[in-house]
């Protein structure tokens, strides 16, 4: 146990912040505009909404508690009974792979071609 | 360090943790990404307290996430918190790593074990897809605490020592 690190230990932490540059580039480099939102509740499936459809604000029968909002081809969640809401700080998604989660209600959004 | 000062010591750590860590809930951060300050305290905890101390703080913290921000959130706690504390205490006894490395390892595992937990709660690996923003966030984030952490818990070494 040292107070001040070591060059070997810089060494690993420049290797593992290299990584990190790399998937984040990777990550980007992937991204491609998606044409559904599939939405799931608990892992089953419940709705799939075409996001080139006209803009629009919706509930789902099956998820009373959540609003979601369509615009410009993109999704969002703009209201959820959650603590902490996570998934309307995320914001919109439109990207293949992008999701949207709501851990205490189950529910993933995830933008599919 | 007797008795009596440890178990003061050690309710301190964890209230730190506590509180920060409900802190952070308010830092408005996209995808609920945390600074991870309350990582300071256990990794002081594991320095100066040892193994037995640092885990009951780790496991505690996740209780009082149970009490205050519910059932979810205490297993994705629980889950980050064991798996870096795993890794944080394996670093700290078998290398001569210094806190940055320690941090900057614990943050990844923290977010690795989170989303370890989530594919569970949520029974889908759609949520693998927050792999790189956890993955950079967490590498920020580690590195940040990390330096916090070596500025501060070399200073509060003598200051623990001198009270036998």
């Amino acid at each position: 146990m040292q107070s001040k690190p070591s060059i070997r230990e810089l060494i690993i932490i420049a290797a593992i912040i290299l990584s990190a540059v790399t998937v984040f580039i990777i990550s980007t480099a992937l991204k491609s505009d998606g044409k559904t939102a599939v939405i799931s509740v608990d892992g089953r499936v419940s709705a799939e909404i075409n996001l080139n459809a006209e803009d629009r604000i919706f509930s789902l029968d099956s998820i009373e508690n959540i609003t979601f909002e369509i615009k410009d081809n993109r999704i969002r969640i703009i209201s959820s009974d959650c603590p902490d809401k996570i998934c309307k700080k995320t914001g919109f998604i439109s990207d293949c792979g992008e999701t949207i989660v709501c851990m205490p209600n189950k529910i993933i959004v995830e933008i599919k071609d | 360090m007797n008795k009596a000062y440890k178990a003061a010591f050690s309710g301190i750590l964890l209230a730190l943790s506590a509180a920060i860590s409900a802190v952070e809930t308010l830092i408005p951060l996209p995808l609920g990404v945390k600074p991870g300050f309350s990582n300071l305290p256990v990794m002081t905890a594991i320095s100066e307290l040892g193994t037995g101390i640092s885990f009951s703080i780790v496991l505690l913290k996740s209780l009082f996430v149970l009490l205050t921000r519910g059932a979810t959130a205490f297993f994705m706690s629980l889950s980050g918190g064991l798996l870096s504390f795993a890794v944080m205490l394996l670093i700290f006894r078998k290398t001569r790593a210094s806190f940055l490395l320690i941090s900057l390892c614990g943050a990844l595992a923290h977010n690795a074990g989170q989303i370890i937990a989530a594919c569970f709660i949520m029974y889908n690996t759609a949520v693998l897809s927050y792999l790189p923003v956890l993955i950079v966030s967490g590498t920020v984030a580690g590195i940040v605490t990390g330096i916090a952490a070596n500025l501060i818990i070399p200073k509060l070494k003598p200051f623990l020592r001198r009270t036998k």
